[in-house]
């Protein structure tokens, strides 16, 4: 059986395949392609969260996901879950020792966004979520934890599965501009015909404006803080009042925060170009644009604070 | 007769010092000290001075002069305090009503002034404004009272008091060198110690009723979205909350300039603060306080507009 690994990134559509994969998994079962959902329903986030299970061949997880291959009787076996492509080491081990052990075809799938592109949108959804750090110093910390050196993330994953088929792409310049087309391509999907791409099902993350993205931060801050007394409570309704908002200002860093990150990865990237013989080098390689950008410093408190006021109803007269 | 004449200045402890006299009028009366009535008693101070300087009434016939001279008449005092921290920074024209005020009634005249080094006293000063109605940002209130205003220039305004009243004696102290720490008894030390023995001093605990930090910030804001929004604006009741929570705390971290803002005021008014050294003949521990350079505090990392934000949440959190 053929494995094809899809390990993201983050922020390089993998919800949108997702979302396709799921809606789709009859029809891709009747094209010998099994997208399982023995490991979670839309992606397969057990194979980290339950890792130690699929170790166990007397667990149920374990049982129920051979089963689920058994019975499908397809040649092909997606897995895809974008939080692998930084997986802590213990886990990545384990992950590597898992499918080495079961699997002799494996195809790891990852697309990569440049950084100053990718940052800016993480940094965004994350802060949905709750992350309260300022932009410069989450950046720090994912540049500790090494999160935008490609090359050395990639060779980790090498180091796991040295006899894997490693398909780096650029999340740029996609087949039909459409990342589900894109990575049918790449595991080789027959026909496409037959799929579904209603664009009702085509998840694309909301944009929020950038003053949005603050009042989360330090909404996400407050509860950190321990001050809520219904912290649940608090987060949704700050929450019902941002997403409940139009937004207008898109989110893009400052020209030198950008070229902070194109200058730490140019030989990265390059090395990255070289080795997977990447065609996209301009869009790795080049210099960032200028353009009006934004850091959370830039917000006139007074705007902060009025619309701190608004979700709570304070009227400001 | 002798008067003693409190100048202030303000944020020196004042308040207490003349919540002090008027709470011990009894004993001092019995020393042949008065502490009059007849100059207004707002606040325990005597008001009426500063009212009559706007209102150039303070030598008029029918001004206040009539009553304090027949209470004077009445108590028969050898001493008499009149204190009002406003009077520190009088306009000239303004001290020389009140020298012709006090050059008919008393032969003696003692001025009696606390100060604040600068580096301590605008902080102070700019937390009262932002308890108030002050809506300019620290930058530029810094530029306004550290190069154009005089009132932190403690020399020229000591000189205008010293050239109106060249037969006076005045007494500089700082309120970093008081006696036990205490302005009142180291007031009742320096020019009434014959009620000293009299008096039991209530032990005082030090509490810094300084606004915090972020609050004193949070206030500047409010006070622009106050500004800008209709009358009530809905941002009146958190500043109040604000204010009051202010008075019923003592916080760790007082609201304080920076490391580099205390420096630049220091370097702006060490010389000035050393001609009064020699001019006023300060003791040794009152020309190193208002000369020695600010206290470095440990460079703060904590957003100050973030701990603002959490801030207000709180007073939001608090108003449901």
């Amino acid at each position: 059986m053929k494995v094809h690994l899809h390990i993201g990134q983050q922020k390089t559509g993998s919800t949108s395949i997702q979302k396709f994969f799921e809606i789709n998994r009859k029809a891709l079962s009747k094209q010998g392609y099994l997208y399982p959902k023995s490991l979670g329903v839309d992606k397969q986030v057990g194979l980290f969260k339950q890792i130690d299970d699929l170790l166990d061949p007397s667990s149920q997880v374990y049982k129920s996901f051979f089963k689920e291959i058994e019975k499908s009787k397809c040649e092909h076996l997606i897995l895809s879950e974008e939080n692998l492509f930084t997986l802590k080491d213990e886990l990545l081990d384990k992950v590597g020792q898992f499918l080495n052990s079961h699997f002799q075809d494996i195809s790891i799938i990852a697309y990569l966004r440049r950084q100053y592109d990718q940052a800016a949108s993480l940094y965004q959804e994350v802060v949905k979520g709750r992350v309260f750090l300022k932009y410069e110093a989450w950046i720090e910390k994912k540049l500790n934890q090494g999160y935008y050196n490609y090359t050395w993330v990639l060779e980790r994953w090498e180091n796991r599965f040295p006899e894997a088929k490693m398909k780096v792409k650029a999340f740029y310049n996609l087949l039909e501009n459409d990342i589900r087309k894109d990575i049918l391509n790449e595991i080789s999907f027959p026909n496409i015909e037959k799929l579904n791409f209603n664009e009702a099902f085509n998840f694309k993350n909301t944009g929020i404006d950038t003053l949005s993205i603050e009042i989360l931060r330090v909404s996400n801050a407050f509860v950190k803080k321990g001050n809520p007394k219904d912290p649940e409570a608090f987060r949704a309704k700050v929450r019902k009042y941002v997403f409940g908002k139009t937004f207008d200002k898109k989110l893009v860093l400052h020209y030198a925060q950008k070229e902070r990150l194109w200058n730490e990865f140019l030989a990265s990237n390059q090395a990255l170009i070289n080795k997977y013989q990447l065609s996209e080098d301009e869009y790795f390689l080049d210099k960032p644009k200028e353009e009006d950008g934004w850091t959370n410093d830039d917000h006139d408190p007074e705007e902060v604070l009025l619309e701190l006021s608004r979700i709570y109803n304070l009227s400001e007269g | 007769m002798e008067l003693i004449l409190h100048i202030g200045q303000q944020k020196t402890g004042s308040t207490a010092l003349q919540t002090f006299l008027n709470e011990k009028y009894a004993i001092l009366r019995g020393r042949k000290i008065l502490y009059p009535q007849s100059l207004g008693n707002e606040h325990n101070k005597q008001h009426l001075i500063m009212h009559s300087f706007k209102t150039q009434s303070l030598n008029e016939e029918n001004g206040i002069k009539a009553d304090f001279l027949a209470e004077i008449s009445k108590t028969t005092p050898k001493k008499v305090i009149i204190s009002d921290e406003n009077m520190f920074v009088g306009k000239p024209e303004n001290l020389n009503q009140l020298k012709v005020f006090v050059n008919d009634i008393f032969h003696k005249v003692k001025i009696i002034c606390y100060l604040r080094v600068q580096h301590d006293q605008m902080p102070s000063n700019y937390q009262q404004g932002l308890k108030g109605k002050l809506s300019k940002d620290l930058r530029s209130w810094l530029d306004t009272h550290i190069y154009k205003s005089v009132y932190y220039k403690y020399h020229i305004v000591l000189n205008r008091w010293k050239n109106t009243f060249p037969e006076a004696k005045i007494l500089v102290k700082t309120v970093g060198n008081l006696l036990h720490d205490d302005i009142v008894q180291d007031f009742v030390e320096a020019v009434i110690p014959e009620v000293k023995n009299e008096i039991i001093f209530e032990s005082k605990t030090i509490s810094n009723r300084s606004i915090d930090q972020p609050s004193g910030h949070l206030l500047y804001f409010l006070n622009k979205l106050i500004d800008k929004s209709k009358h009530p604006s809905p941002f009146q009741s958190i500043k109040e909350s604000v204010i009051s929570d202010s008075s019923n705390y003592t916080t760790k971290t007082p609201f304080a300039f920076s490391n580099e803002e205390k420096l630049e005021i220091w370097n702006q008014f060490k010389d000035s603060n050393t001609l009064i050294a020699s001019d006023f003949k300060l003791s040794q521990a009152d020309i190193n306080y208002l000369t020695s350079p600010p206290e470095m505090k440990e460079d703060d990392q904590i957003d100050n507009l973030e701990r603002v934000y959490l801030k207000f949440l709180e007073y939001l959190e608090k108003r449901k």
